[in-house]
């Protein structure tokens, strides 16, 4: 079914959405809320409240892209849950580790409580983002985005698990570089 | 900044990027691509299997037993003889079912693949036992058959991936080479001597020879790969050192990065072979490994910013739906140039100045086998054009389920003829005609072959964990204490392992 149609049934208020959007985007929902969250049970419950969110939001909402709109509410909800989890040193899978790697970018030495205007760093970042080659924005917003494990990198791209490692070192050194340059470090 | 900061701004990215990404998460990993067409086609062949499956107990119960001889690896319960074929491709014989380690896959892709070349002799059958990817059950299935083999009998054919690829598991040989020398298998050359399907002349030699111990063949080499390096621009012969030692003077900077990013995808071909299986003892020093680690390291990270690219086991072609040009990435494969682009391929040599490479799949016959002939009726079919393919080359080619055995992702066949354009591996994999000469060239300077070892998982792991060490904010000094504590650490488990091969 297509994104238009599945919008039409949510302003028809017809329940047939939510099971439109479970088929349609379901899968890739899931596995994203369980990498983040590193739990099968939470990651359902993440995504359940994501379709209750869409169903609160559209109308008046029209999102569009629908995909990349139902991705960030589950993102976005499973970062919450995570910031808990992540507080009490409870897991939280793949996602702790790559949020780790990203501590080296961000440099708690340089200063760790100096408030960085948000608007001003996810601009930097698209910036730096539109300036790769297509699988290394893949590689790194597969896992920074996503919480895409090493290995299933590797799988995907046909590359070894190091070789992905080394790609993605590289590409943290690059873009703290980047954002020392933009005064945001 | 905190790492929130950063994690919060990746969630503000471009629609775009989020999109892109959803979309290649969503795909299936790469040996996963081919196994997803084939469930339509999975429903019903495995119906038809288990109908075939029922028909055929049924007419064994009515018939009776019959007088026969059982084979060394047949389980006794049934007087037919059966040729016992036990593979640890697990994941590569998806063909219907799509389940991992699946034995009516394997059994299915097996059966019709013989039946097209006119099958077994009548009254024999193939069994296939496809070993768990499971540790546990793993252990004790290798430790059945291990006992089975040393009490004379076991399984008649072994298909056996060698390499490591997605994730170390135990092998049932170590070493193949060290199984050839203790007698495991069985020679083949009077049985190649006479082959009627396989077409030994469009074997490459030097992996052939891989399988040979004093021009005695045991073990057919049935995939492999070797290290190599793309430049995307010309590189005069003359630059071209002969020998991995000649790399730290050569005075072409891309020609040293090129050894470097092949190094990183294959750090073993660096050394070469370093055991010496006969005398059970390694023929490097520690010191030695530790120089050349050094080197390699040193030598990738020069190798940071293009036109350089390394090619290894897994990527020895690219699969055009992830690398292609409506691919996410639009890459252009190792082995394609794009137009108006010129490259330069040229080979990795050790430190004798050999190219090598590693067999990462293989054929033998068990050398207590009862059915020998039957037994190398089904290496001939593994070996040949058809089945190296990695298509369902008996139902007429046609792509609606999934390949026997998908190849690629685990390295090249040995059969010369495939992957040109009108003959691909796994429907889809081939190499451009423009550089298929290049690729010939490159093939035809391989000089020696070896099978992948767990001496060679060993050298990769600590290429790598090396790397990190390099990479880490340590002091200098302190990096080269661990690196060096690393080296030995490593050369003491490789020492253990001549003695458990």
């Amino acid at each position: 079914m297509t994104d238009k149609k599945i919008i039409e049934l949510f302003f028809a208020r017809s329940q047939e959405a939510v099971c439109a959007v479970k088929d349609k985007y379901g899968g890739s929902l899931l596995h994203l809320a369980d990498n983040l969250l590193g739990n099968q049970l939470d990651a359902e419950e993440c995504v359940n409240d994501a379709l209750l969110t869409a169903w609160n939001a559209i109308p008046p909402q029209r999102p569009e892209p629908l995909g990349a709109w139902l991705y960030s509410t589950v993102r976005n909800l499973a970062m919450n849950r995570c910031r808990i989890n992540y507080a009490k040193k409870r897991g939280g899978g793949e996602w702790t580790a790559s949020l780790e790697e990203l501590r080296e970018v961000a440099s708690p030495g340089d200063g760790p409580e100096q408030a960085v205007d948000a608007e001003e760093l996810a601009a930097a970042l698209n910036g730096f983002l539109r300036g790769l080659a297509g699988r290394d924005r893949l590689l790194l917003m597969s896992r920074y985005y996503a919480g895409e494990s090493y290995g299933s990198l590797a799988q995907r791209l046909g590359m070894t698990e190091e070789s992905c490692q080394v790609r993605v070192h590289r590409l943290r050194k690059k873009l703290r570089a980047k954002l020392k340059k933009e005064g945001l470090l | 900044m905190t790492e929130w900061d950063l994690a919060e701004a990746f969630g503000k990215a471009d629609d775009r990027y989020i999109r892109k990404t959803a979309r290649f998460l969503s795909r299936q990993p790469i040996w996963r691509c081919v196994m997803k067409k084939s469930i339509k086609f999975a429903v019903t062949a495995a119906a038809a299997v288990l109908t075939v499956g029922v028909i055929a107990v049924a007419m064994l119960l009515q018939s009776g037993p019959e007088a026969g001889v059982p084979a060394a690896g047949s389980s006794g319960l049934s007087q037919k003889k059966t040729v016992h074929v036990v593979t640890n491709l697990g994941k590569n014989w998806q063909t219907c079912t799509g389940i991992e380690g699946d034995e009516i896959s394997a059994q299915y892709a097996m059966e019709r693949a013989l039946a097209y070349f006119g099958g077994l002799p009548d009254g024999v059958e193939v069994e296939v036992e496809v070993l768990p990817t499971d540790d546990a059950d793993l252990q004790s299935r290798l430790t059945r058959i291990k006992t089975e083999i040393m009490s004379g009998g076991g399984p008649d054919v072994f298909v056996m991936s060698c390499c490591s690829t997605w994730g170390k598991q135990e092998w049932l040989f170590n070493s193949p080479k060290k199984a050839m020398l203790d007698g495991y298998f069985l020679p083949l050359d009077d049985y190649i001597e006479n082959a009627q399907i396989m077409e030994w002349d469009k074997l490459t030699p030097a992996i052939m020879e891989a399988g040979a111990i004093e021009g005695r063949q045991f073990v057919l080499p049935m995939f492999y790969s070797y290290g190599a390096a793309k430049a995307t621009e010309i590189v005069p012969v003359e630059d071209l050192p002969d020998s991995w030692e000649k790399v730290k003077s050569c005075e072409n900077e891309i020609v040293q990065k090129g050894y470097g990013m092949a190094a990183s995808c294959a750090f073993y071909d660096v050394l070469g072979e370093i055991v010496d299986y006969e005398k059970e003892e390694l023929t490097v020093s520690e010191e030695e490994i530790y120089t050349r680690l050094m080197e390699a390291l040193s030598l990738y990270e020069m190798s940071d910013s293009l036109p350089v690219r390394g090619i290894n086991m897994e990527t020895p072609l690219m699969d055009p739906d992830v690398y292609g040009e409506n691919s996410p990435f639009g890459e252009t494969p190792f082995w394609s140039v794009e137009d108006g682009e010129t490259a330069t391929y040229f080979p990795f040599r050790d430190m004798e100045g050999e190219v090598n490479a590693t067999v990462t799949a293989y054929a033998a016959i068990n050398n207590n086998t009862q059915c020998a002939e039957e037994a190398f009726t089904v290496l001939e079919v593994l070996l040949s054009r058809q089945f190296q393919s990695g298509e369902r080359f008996w139902n007429g080619g046609t792509n609606d389920g999934a390949a026997p055995v998908f190849s690629a992702a685990y390295g090249v066949p040995v059969h010369e003829e495939l992957l040109q354009r009108n003959r691909p591996v796994n429907y889809f994999c081939y190499i451009d005609d423009d550089v298929f000469p290049a690729y010939c060239a490159l093939r035809d300077q391989i000089t020696t072959a070896r099978f992948f070892s767990n001496v060679d998982d060993t050298l990769n792991q600590l290429y790598w964990n090396c790397w990190k060490v390099e990479m880490s904010d340590a002091a200098e000094e302190t990096k080269d204490d661990t690196i060096r504590d690393m080296v030995s650490k490593a050369y003491a488990a490789i020492s253990m392992m001549l003695g458990e091969s």
